[in-house]
């Protein structure tokens, strides 16, 4: 039984590279109002969401060191951010919530607002850039919006994945 | 909740938080670290072919999928485009002195015997990117170090490498607001700073600051680097100039230059790994109307 869990947990790290690749390649995924979304934070949520605390907090730092390693800036920041948020949604979703579609919009929504805010101060305000108000509005705004647009697919893919291993495992 | 605070998961996060932040710490002091070496090592062969595959995939793309209506669209565009050329072609005698002055200039080859090109493809444009800087799939193994110039084929500034790995690099373009060269209109010689902001390089623009109230910098004129500060070599051709205005705070005007390279749709780069003066402060030879900032990056 042991194996299936470790099936679905190199599933899932194959999933968080493919989806970097993707994220990071020039010209795959079109552009709209000149975003494009970031995969691997609808993907370490929808983890988080059908696995435990350990597992949820260790994709979440995965996820996240990617997502550092991409941007090219400090690394650790948006690790330290999935992992804390990815571990208290694992623990959420096992004791207080249901998971399913609705939760994991809301989860989506609600972390990734908090994720570009703090990446706009953090990045933009804080090293004294202009434009910030700007900056905001026309590339934090459609890069959140196109980032939970693809939680759905994101959610339904992982919630198969883990419902076909998890029946083979039981 | 005792429980809670006690159990193994909650120490492995707090354990993860204070690596976390030692990582941060080290990483914002140092600018880098083993771990970005490593992700490094192991996305950007992967990153690599995936680039191959979706350019090739786009230009095989664009052959099969389009339509007779886009093909005779194409048709008519080409003929007007004859039709604009030919008319071009009566200026040509009078253009002819003004550009063998400006082909003194542009041509890279003849005059830089001292650069030594390393070429690289763009292998990564991350979503979370302001600027469209962007990753290329060279680094310290084919001799690139942090700072130097980053040029297109064609020998046109697109930026700098900000920082470098074992097999690929980052390169800050010219639209980076982070970015500062220095440059001088080649026509009358008139120095300024090239800068950006995000909302002129979203407009695909520059800026040449610090100009005098007199300067004769005017629509047209060609910005090149002037080699101060030894980041960018001398007489690297930056853009066009398109407008002239005042600054918002103070009497000083600058230029709104159009660069000759749209940096937003790269795909192979040369960085020069080596040139004559690089690292040095060049004496400023140029009649300029301003002081000038140190050239290029921060």
């Amino acid at each position: 039984m042991e194996k299936f869990k470790w099936i679905r947990y190199f599933a899932y790290s194959i999933e968080l590279l493919v989806l970097f690749m993707v994220q990071e390649t020039p010209g795959l995924i079109p552009a709209l109002f000149g975003a494009r979304p970031v995969l691997l934070i609808p993907v370490a949520l929808s983890i988080a969401l059908f696995e435990n605390e350990r597992a949820s907090l260790l994709f979440g730092l995965f996820s996240g060191l990617m997502i550092d390693f991409g941007m090219g800036e400090t690394l650790g920041f948006h690790a330290l951010l999935l992992t804390v948020v990815c571990y208290y949604i694992a623990l959420i979703a096992a004791n207080l919530i249901k998971t399913n579609f609705l939760t994991a919009m809301l989860t989506v929504t609600v972390t990734s607002a908090v994720l570009f805010l703090l990446q706009w101060v953090f990045y933009f305000v804080l090293y004294n850039y202009q434009d910030a108000g700007y900056v905001l509005s026309v590339h934090y705004l459609p890069r959140f919006f196109y980032t939970v647009a693809v939680m759905p697919i994101v959610y339904y893919f992982n919630r198969a994945l883990a419902i076909q291993i998890r029946a083979k495992e039981e | 909740m005792k429980d809670y605070f006690h159990s193994n998961n909650f120490k492995l996060l707090i354990a993860v938080i204070f690596i976390l932040f030692g990582l941060m710490l080290y990483t914002a002091g140092t600018g880098g670290s083993i771990v970005s070496n490593l992700l490094g090592f192991v996305s950007a062969p992967m990153q690599k072919i995936s680039s191959v595959v979706t350019n090739n995939a786009t230009v095989a793309a664009q052959s099969a999928t389009r339509s007779n209506d886009e093909l005779t669209a194409e048709n008519a565009a080409l003929k007007q485009q004859i039709d604009e050329l030919n008319k071009r072609l009566v200026n040509y005698y009078t253009y002819q002195q003004e550009n063998a002055q400006l082909k003194k200039f542009l041509e890279l080859k003849n005059e830089n015997q001292d650069f030594k090109p390393v070429s690289a493809a763009v292998i990564g444009r991350d979503p979370n990117e302001l600027s469209y800087n962007f990753q290329i799939d060279k680094g310290t193994l084919a001799d690139i170090a942090v700072n130097d110039p980053v040029i297109s084929d064609g020998g046109m500034v697109v930026g700098w490498i900000s920082s470098v790995s074992g097999s690929y690099s980052r390169v800050t373009t010219i639209l980076s607001p982070d970015t500062k060269v220095s440059a001088f209109d080649k026509i009358n010689r008139d120095s300024g700073v090239i800068s950006s902001s995000i909302k002129l390089a979203d407009n695909g623009l520059l800026k040449l600051g610090f100009l005098s109230v007199g300067t004769t910098v005017k629509a047209g004129d060609i910005i090149t680097t002037n080699g101060l500060g030894g980041v960018y070599p001398r007489n690297l051709p930056i853009g066009t100039v398109t407008a002239v205005k005042n600054e918002e705070y103070d009497v000083s005007l600058y230029a709104e230059v159009k660069p000759f390279v749209d940096v937003k749709t790269l795909r192979d780069v040369m960085v020069i790994t080596s040139f004559k003066g690089q690292g040095q402060v060049l004496p400023d030879t140029s009649s300029s109307s301003t002081s000038s900032s140190s050239s290029g990056a921060k």
